[in-house]
């Protein structure tokens, strides 16, 4: 039941996508995200579309898999959606009391909503295909000048290897401490919000004391093996930016390019084609 | 109280690349009164068997009747389930939370909505079954008791729903020899005093060749053997196909047999090792002095 949430799983498969230098899918991402801003019409969504769509395909995660991350915020989606097709003045279509449905809402809502999609999509795609260990090899390796600046980098990475690391293993711990809980008669399903948060306690409690635990023996197991900090650490898979990194790269760079290129010269095209269809 | 369960099925993460079929069409019953042990090697389907007795797990399909009740029925109220069937889950000290022992033990019947005295009574009752003195222990924190005392006290958390089917998942696991004895000896001692029919699911050959009334062997999610520990046993080459093993008595004695012993049949316990290897010592003491 609770381990549906694919936010921050990692699919196993073996793809182009998969291999890529995780500090170049960071980059990419984020530039992917700056794009789905810079865009500001549905011609760029095409755009976005067509890159997203090439990205999942050449990622051969299966699409229902990634699909399934959306399910924990149709809810937000649902109500940016509502929201603006209410809230956004214009020429109106639909009116009822004081609630009004206008042209520019409908517009927006939809806009929007696809805003969101593609986020929630692009992004969980670099959880999806980048195993957690690379991620914050990744990351780690990308702060490296702001060392300098005294940023503890390395024990930064760490701790953030060991948080993901340890996602999994604490669902398993609820999942298992739900079970037993449930089979001693606990009810988690009915009653008021305040019934149903006062049902939590006996699985925090277990939760919490089965975290301490597993943090006290993974510290004593890093110790027993010398762990002391990053100073001085040399990895077993160093990161090597390769040619297949640098096509990438370049592929990267001209769809950002043409999303500027949306921005600067289709801007505007949009409210023409909205402007056609319902004349 | 009988159990009957018909062409149990259930499918992880269906629809999926990495699907499994966890169990595959199992079916067996269960009388009442009985004792049962289930064993099998890691990942054949045990664990996911029993959380399906009480209900925690939704078979893919199949049907399984507790009593007179068909609990795969969606009608059927799960509470009046687990009051009927208690499960004790792998390390169940892992779930105590309650301040005092005393209140975590009354969790279950308080879940229920018994009175106050009622559940009195029972806190009272299932810490005595599990030999933990009420007086000494009721008011102390769980989190301070030590390996052993925790999972009594956890297993006395579900015996206090005074279940009349006691599930018990490897109640030893990571237990030291002492202890490990103390917690076998404690289930012999609640079923004889309270009746209830208890599957207990194991690693152990030596304890379920010694308590079981029958034995269910499973492989790759189906029960591929059942039967009285001296049949089962019997199959010592097939066991280990299975990755499974003989109880040490029976093993030496296969063993012994091999060396060109006569045939011991399947030994349970280390006494009837000793009976057979007296005699057979005592026999062959007697031939040499014999022939001298």
């Amino acid at each position: 039941m609770i381990r549906d949430i694919t936010l921050g799983q990692y699919y196993p498969e073996y793809s182009i996508i998969h291999k890529l230098d995780p500090r170049l899918k960071i980059v990419a991402i984020l530039f992917y995200i700056a794009s789905l801003f810079v865009v500001k019409d549905f011609c760029g969504y095409l755009l976005v579309m067509l890159a997203l769509g090439i990205f999942i395909s050449l990622s051969k995660v299966p699409l229902r898999f990634i699909l399934r991350g959306l399910k924990p915020i149709m809810i937000i989606i649902m109500f940016t959606f509502l929201l603006n097709m209410f809230m956004t003045s214009g020429e109106i279509l639909w009116q009822w009391k004081f609630l009004k449905i206008t042209q520019e809402g409908i517009y927006n809502a939809v806009f929007m909503a696809l805003r969101l999609v593609f986020l929630i999509l692009g992004s969980s795609m670099l959880t999806l295909t980048t195993k957690p260990i690379k991620l914050t090899d990744g990351i780690e390796s990308l702060l490296k000048p702001f060392k300098k600046m005294g940023l503890p980098t390395h024990e930064l990475a760490m701790m953030m290897t060991i948080a993901l690391r340890f996602i999994p293993t604490l669902l398993e711990e609820t999942d298992k401490i739900m079970k037993a809980q449930m089979a001693r008669g606990a009810d988690f399903e009915t009653g008021s919000i305040f019934r149903r948060a006062k049902a939590m306690v006996p699985i925090l409690v277990p939760l919490f004391v089965g975290a301490f635990r597993i943090a006290q023996d993974l510290a004593m197991a890093m110790e027993a093996r010398c762990y002391r900090g990053g100073e001085g650490r040399t990895k077993l898979n160093a990161l090597k930016f390769k040619r297949k990194d640098a096509v990438a790269a370049l592929i990267m760079a001209v769809y950002f390019a043409l999303a500027i290129l949306d921005r600067v010269f289709l801007e505007g095209l949009d409210a023409v084609l909205v402007h056609l269809v319902i004349k | 109280m009988s159990i009957t369960v018909e062409q149990l099925t259930h499918v992880y993460n269906s629809g999926l690349a990495y699907e499994t079929k966890a169990l595959d069409e199992v079916s067996f019953s269960v009388e009442s009164g009985e004792f049962v042990a289930i064993i099998g090697h890691t990942g054949s389907g045990k664990s996911t068997l029993i959380q399906h007795l009480n209900g925690i797990l939704k078979p893919t399909s199949g049907t399984i009747r507790i009593g007179e009740t068909e609990i795969t029925d969606k009608k059927t109220k799960m509470v009046d389930v687990r009051k009927r069937v208690g499960l004790v889950f792998q390390y169940p000290e892992y779930q105590l939370f309650e301040e005092t022992v005393q209140e975590d033990v009354a969790f279950g019947p308080k879940n229920l909505g018994l009175e106050k005295d009622e559940i009195d009574a029972r806190v009272r009752r299932s810490l005595s079954l599990v030999g933990l003195d009420y007086e000494q222990f009721a008011q102390r924190s769980p989190f301070e008791l030590s390996g052993g005392q925790k999972r009594r006290v956890a297993i006395a958390g579900v015996i206090a729903m005074e279940p009349e089917l006691l599930i018990l998942d490897e109640p030893t696991a990571g237990l030291d020899p002492g202890s490990h004895l103390e917690v076998l000896d404690m289930v012999t001692s609640i079923r004889e005093r309270t009746g209830c029919t208890v599957i207990l699911v194991s690693h152990n050959m030596n304890d379920v060749a010694q308590m079981a009334d029958r034995i269910f062997i499973m492989d790759s999610g189906r029960i591929v053997r059942s039967g009285p520990p001296r049949e089962v046993f019997k199959e010592r080459d097939y066991l280990k196909s299975i990755g499974l093993g003989l109880p040490q008595a029976a093993e030496v004695a296969a063993v012994l047999e091999e060396a060109g012993m006569p045939a011991a049949g399947v030994l349970v316990s280390s006494q009837e090792l000793v009976t057979y290897l007296t005699a057979q010592l005592g026999g062959a003491a007697t031939q040499g002095e014999a022939e001298r």
